[in-house]
Parts: structure tokens; sequence; C-alpha cells
């Protein structure tokens, strides 16, 4: 799928996202994410913010810069920025072509993110290029599964999920070492599907 | 492991809802007029289609893929199963029903198992 053709399909997504998202998920997940983002520190990055739902889970008094390629989910997520006590500032960025320097962020984060970008080993090697040496890769991501069931349910399940949202098919762990991160950690959260990774 | 009653209550509610919708439909669409074969595969697709809107409610309140998951395979297996059975026999639609939930149940005890056995794990 085309950039363009991903944008507009989380735009129209915009509109329901919190509604779909905002009870069951964030709260079955919430615990786990508040740990997730616990250890943030330095100049962080946040990819993709989405309509800000995450941000609840944040520690105070950070220093982040969220971005997103969809305008009208960053437009929702506004207001929960603004109310965030630390920094956040929001951009509208295509994950795959960083507007920032080399060696710009002390940490990245994601949050269901890679599931999405249209080329996610390009998005990687970005995320890559802007961490500091010694930076590190927070990710908290669904993933395909290697076991059975589950791996051939997902598989059939994903052409109409790529319709309306994410693929649930992509092995995020391989693409990060593929994007060049060397000391990839996985710990499964649900399954081997929903999973936190941490990358340096 | 979840340990939280209101997700483990939503997820029972979930298998329980998927099983006895697809079981109930199943059983009210295949008779003994359909050859075997055709009957399981129409019972697994029928039952993935019928399961999305169901589990996009239940999602709402219980969760994304710890509700996903036992619901697409409960629905998978509920509908090829019941399928078959009302392609050999008549099969009234309250039996239906509860071929599907006792599919359901042990689906989601397998998915706990599973995920018991997984967590933590990586690669």
């Amino acid at each position: 799928m085309s950039t363009s053709k991903a944008r507009k399909k989380w735009d129209d997504a915009a509109r329901g996202f919190d509604f779909m998202n905002s009870r069951g998920p964030e709260r079955r997940w919430g615990p786990l994410k508040r740990e997730f983002f616990a250890p943030m520190q330095g100049k962080v990055f946040f990819l993709a913010v989405g309509t800000g739902l995450d941000i609840q889970f944040f520690p105070p008094q950070q220093d982040v810069v969220g971005i997103d390629f969809s305008p009208r989910m960053l437009e929702r997520a506004q207001p929960r920025a603004a109310a965030y006590d630390g920094q956040i500032e929001l951009r509208d960025m295509d994950a795959q072509h960083l507007d920032f320097a080399d060696d710009t962020f002390d940490q990245a984060y994601t949050s269901c993110t890679f599931c999405s970008v249209p080329d996610p080993v390009q998005g990687l090697r970005e995320l890559r290029r802007v961490l500091k040496p010694g930076g590190t890769l927070r990710m908290f991501e669904h993933t395909g599964s290697r076991w059975f069931p589950f791996n051939v349910m997902l598989q059939m399940m994903n052409p109409i999920a790529r319709k309306f949202g994410p693929d649930i098919t992509r092995d995020t762990p391989a693409n990060v070492r593929e994007a060049g991160f060397q000391d990839v950690r996985v710990r499964n959260v649900y399954l081997d599907i929903v999973r936190m990774i941490e990358a340096a | 492991m979840e340990r939280r009653p209101y997700f483990i209550f939503g997820d029972v509610i979930s298998s329980v809802l998927a099983g006895a919708a697809v079981g109930a439909v199943m059983a009210a669409l295949i008779s003994v007029a359909w050859p075997m074969p055709a009957a399981m595969l129409a019972g697994m697709f029928l039952g993935m289609a019928l399961c999305i809107p169901i589990q996009t409610a239940c999602s709402l309140l219980f969760g994304a893929f710890e509700v996903m998951v036992p619901m697409m395979l409960t629905s998978m297996l509920a509908g090829m199963v019941v399928a078959m059975r009302a392609s050999m026999l008549e099969m009234p639609v309250g039996e239906g029903a509860l071929w599907g939930v006792c599919i359901g149940l042990p689906i989601l005890a397998f998915t706990y198992a599973a995920n018991a056995m997984l967590a933590g794990e990586g690669r």
C-alpha cells in the first residue's frame, strides 16, 4: 500500500479510533503500557502518536516529540498533548522519511505502529538514524505468530484487517534486526502476538 | 496471565457469544441436503464472517487480540463442526448454539494455556 493510501486510511479511521480503542484495549493494556513507558528519559521520540491515547501512560515531566502521518489523528491528539504534565511537540511526518538530523534522540518509542508503516524496514532504519549512539528503541507492537493455529488464523484474517487497519502478520522483531539494530530483546505480552521489543 | 475478573468475564462471555451465535446460524442454515465437505467449508468461512461484528462489539469492552484470537478460532471451528454435524442429521438451532458454546469454552481455555506457556518468552 502506498503512503498516500495509508495516510487516507488512517485519516478516515481517526474519527472512530478513540471509540474503538479507548475502553477495552487501552484498559486491558493500560498497566503494561504504563510499565512500558516508565523508563522514558532524555530527548524522546514517539512514533506514531495517533490520537494520543498513549499520552496518559507517559511518566510526567518528559521532553517528547511525537509524529504521525495522519493530520486527522494529530488534530485529535492535540488536546491530550496540551494536557500532559511535561513537553510534547506534535509534528505531521512520515516515519519512512524523518525530518530530523542524525543522532537527535536518546530514546524512541512506538506503540502499535509498525503494523501500519507501509515499508517497516525503511521506517526502522530511519528510527535508527535519528537515535543517538547507544540510544534505545522500545516498541509495544502486535505481530504475526509462529504457532499453529494462531498463525493460520491471522493469515486468514489479514486481508480484512489490512483493508480497515493494520497488517496483523508482520514479523516486527525480524524487521528490527534487518534495519540494523543489534541487541534485540522480545517479551511476549499476549501469546507471541502482542509483544514488547527493546533494541539498541 | 489475565487475573482481572472483568476481563476474564469478558473473555468467557465473548467466547460463549461467538460459539452460540455461529452454532445457531449454522444449524439453521445447513441441512442434510448439503454435501459434508461443502458444509464444513461454508461453516468455517461463514462462521468467521458472522463473528466479525460480534468480535468488534466485544473488543470495544474487553480488549483487542485477547478477545479476537479465541473468538475467531471458536467461530472457525464451531462453524465447521456444527455445519458438518447438521449436514449429517437435522439439528435444532438451540442444539447448534450449545455445540458452539461447548467448542468455544475449551478454545478459550486453550488460548489461556498457550498464553501462559508463551508469556515472557521471545525471539
